[in-house]
């Protein structure tokens, strides 16, 4: 008969049963660990002298030889992970070129090239990532080709990564970026860090996948033109401000304000008339770091902004202009007296007044809490005064 | 060509010194190999000859053994630095499979690593000489102008081939290095061998590179004694660490002679 005791016992067993076979398992692998792990200190012990020679010699004109002592393969492996580490770890072309030279000597090009055309599917991975590594050209077609069958898992930016660095022009990276576009899963952040890793002209890439149709091409132009800051840069974002695509409407603003060298009052007046609030606030934001006086009137409009986070950006950017600025945040405050909004921007006002009067020791930061003091007693005539600092 | 030289004192300097003279006056690298060692017999010489031809078809050496100073000397003609560094790890295989080799290995070529003047030879013979008894390593001699202002560098990364590589180099430049794998290995050192400066990764386990930046800054009397050296690579960081009292800011990957060109101007703006 079965009884719920018995059933419960026979849980039990299985359950001791389970945690029996994944601690052998957690200890195998574990037991694999520390194998590998002293395999490895042993190669560092072995070949010491040669790697502190491959180290030493990187700036040499000379080719860098094999080592002096035989190798086993599993010494070799460990060899292909230290080289892999050092190509990545130094911008310096030649002495890639001359590391990559010795994976060819060493016949770590060859091996890989056969498992990327003939080995399992973990293999065929495993082969991309080390020649991406190795930065060899010839792949490329077998990785594209790899990477155009490839389904959507993690795996598929491994071998991207590998064409980018292996890529030998600008149509390489671009068969690449198209290849990926089929699965239209919004990584273009991740797909500008990938296309960094190739050695083309970058600048040119990005600036002409701005000017293509496709959105997440345009995508990829505005995140990767974010490093560069040139003219060129600013008027190609500024020509998407107007673009269909609210996100491409924040990205090409973010990057127009990062990159243009002066910000013209039309396009200023454009921006913080933008339908988009994210457009506006990003405008204040960029106003506000830039201190110029010149723009009090157009901060002090947009303090009737219907966004809130646009007029409390306006208020601060207001305040950060010293006394100018302040003296148009009273009046603005003044113009909504007795309204929601009114009592709100008195509320910043005084909050920034109590904050700048717990920093004394900073001139810079006593002047501003004087002329807000001042201003705010004038205008909106509080009679308590809320702190003095002298 | 191998000669066993009975040495009386200052013998293996003036061989050394007649030899490399002969080569540089061919307008051509000369390469020199030291180590100090048991006693070698003209048959040993000819076995390393033969050993090491094996492997080096093409170079024509001369070998020498001085029993005064119990020192191993070779002499590569036409070997630059790379090539003779490569023929000292031959003769380093063949000492230590016979038993012979007693200490460090020294290896230079000139006039790559300075010019073979008697005060040079002789300071190279004396290092093989003082090398008996330490770890049977390769010791790569250069001889470098005294350095401004810095002169010992603390290295702090967890990852071991970048430590390694830029001590190399910087030991190459003639700067004392010292290397720690994280913040608090760091900090011991710090505090017993006070460097002239820290190069350090942010990321690091124990004591991150936030915290040793402002250690050192606070401990130190001098500012501006941290180069940043990270992989990480935002604008936050940069400025973070600048305001903590870092002196530069390098990302990874980098290149070693920029870094190497950053620690002599830091030196010399001292």
């Amino acid at each position: 008969m079965i009884t719920s005791t018995n059933i419960a016992i026979n849980i039990l067993y299985v359950l001791v049963a389970c945690n029996a076979i994944f601690m052998v398992v957690v200890y195998a692998m574990k037991l694999k660990e520390v194998k590998t792990r002293r395999a490895f200190d042993q190669f560092q012990i072995k070949f010491k002298d040669y790697l502190t020679y491959i180290q030493a010699h990187l700036h040499s004109e000379e080719r860098l030889r094999l080592p002096n002592i035989p190798m086993s393969q599993v010494e070799r492996g460990f060899l292909q992970d230290w080289l892999n580490d050092m190509i990545e770890s130094f911008t310096d072309t030649k002495q890639r070129q001359k590391l990559t030279l010795l994976c060819e000597d060493l016949g770590l090009i060859e091996y890989h090239m056969q498992r990327l055309g003939s080995g399992s599917y973990r293999a065929k991975v495993d082969a991309a990532y080390h020649l991406g590594c190795m930065r060899v050209g010839e792949a490329v077609p077998l990785l594209l080709k790899m990477l155009r069958q490839h389904k959507h898992d993690s795996s598929l930016f491994v071998i991207a990564r590998a064409v980018a660095k292996c890529a030998r022009d600008e149509h390489d990276v671009k068969q690449m970026v198209r290849s990926l576009l089929k699965h239209e899963k919004g990584f273009h952040d991740l797909l500008v860090d990938i296309i960094q890793e190739s050695d083309i002209d970058q600048f040119a890439l990005f600036t002409e996948f701005v000017q293509e149709e496709h959105p997440t091409l345009i995508m990829i132009g505005l995140t990767g033109l974010k490093e560069y800051s040139s003219p060129g840069v600013a008027s190609a974002a500024y020509r998407l401000i107007d673009h269909e695509r609210e996100e491409i409407q924040v990205r090409a603003v973010e990057l127009y304000l990062n990159s243009s060298p002066f910000f013209p009052k039309n396009v200023v007046h454009k921006l913080l008339h933008h339908a988009n609030g994210e457009i506006r606030l990003l405008t204040i934001q960029a106003l506000s770091t830039l201190r110029n006086e010149s723009f009090v009137n157009a901060l002090k409009d947009s303090l009737q902004d219907e966004d809130k986070r646009v007029v409390h950006a306006s208020a601060i950017a207001l305040i950060n202009l010293g006394q100018t600025g302040i003296s148009a945040l009273c009046t603005g405050a003044l113009a909504y007296r007795g309204q929601e909004k009114g009592e709100w921007l008195q509320g910043i006002i005084e909050e920034e007044i109590k904050h700048l009067s717990t920093e004394p020791h900073d001139l810079d930061k006593l002047t501003r809490y004087n002329a807000l003091l001042y201003a705010y007693e004038k205008t909106l005539g509080k009679k308590n005064r809320i702190y003095r600092v002298v | 060509m191998a000669v066993f030289i009975r040495d009386r004192h200052g013998e293996l300097t003036r061989q050394l010194l007649q030899m490399t003279h002969v080569i540089r006056d061919r307008h051509q690298p000369c390469g020199v190999i030291l180590a100090p060692s048991a006693n070698i017999n003209q048959q040993t010489l000819d076995q390393l000859e033969s050993f090491v031809s094996q492997s080096e078809t093409e170079l024509a050496a001369k070998y020498l053994f001085d029993d005064h100073n119990m020192v191993f000397a070779m002499i590569l003609e036409e070997r630059k630095f790379a090539a003779t560094h490569y023929t000292s790890l031959i003769v380093k295989d063949f000492l230590e499979n016979h038993g012979l080799l007693q200490g460090q290995l020294v290896v230079a070529s000139f006039p790559e690593c300075g010019e073979p003047t008697e005060s040079t030879v002789s300071q190279l013979i004396e290092l093989a000489a003082k090398a008996r008894g330490e770890e049977k390593e390769i010791r790569l001699f250069i001889e470098q102008p005294a350095h401004q202002g810095i002169s010992s560098i603390l290295i702090v990364d967890t990852d071991e081939v970048v430590r390694e590589f830029v001590r190399l180099h910087l030991e190459l430049e003639g700067y004392t290095v010292y290397e720690a794998k994280d913040g608090a290995e760091a900090l011991a050192i710090y505090s017993e061998a006070v460097p002239d400066l820290v190069i350090t990764e942010l990321n690091l386990p124990i004591v991150d590179g936030y915290q040793l930046i402002n250690k050192i800054t606070k401990a130190s009397a001098n500012k501006g004694k941290v180069i940043v050296l990270t992989g990480k690579q935002l604008a936050d960081h940069l400025n973070r660490s600048f305001e903590l009292g870092a002196i530069d800011f390098v990302t990874k990957p980098f290149s070693i002679s920029e870094l190497q060109w950053r620690i002599k101007k830091l030196g010399e703006w001292r």
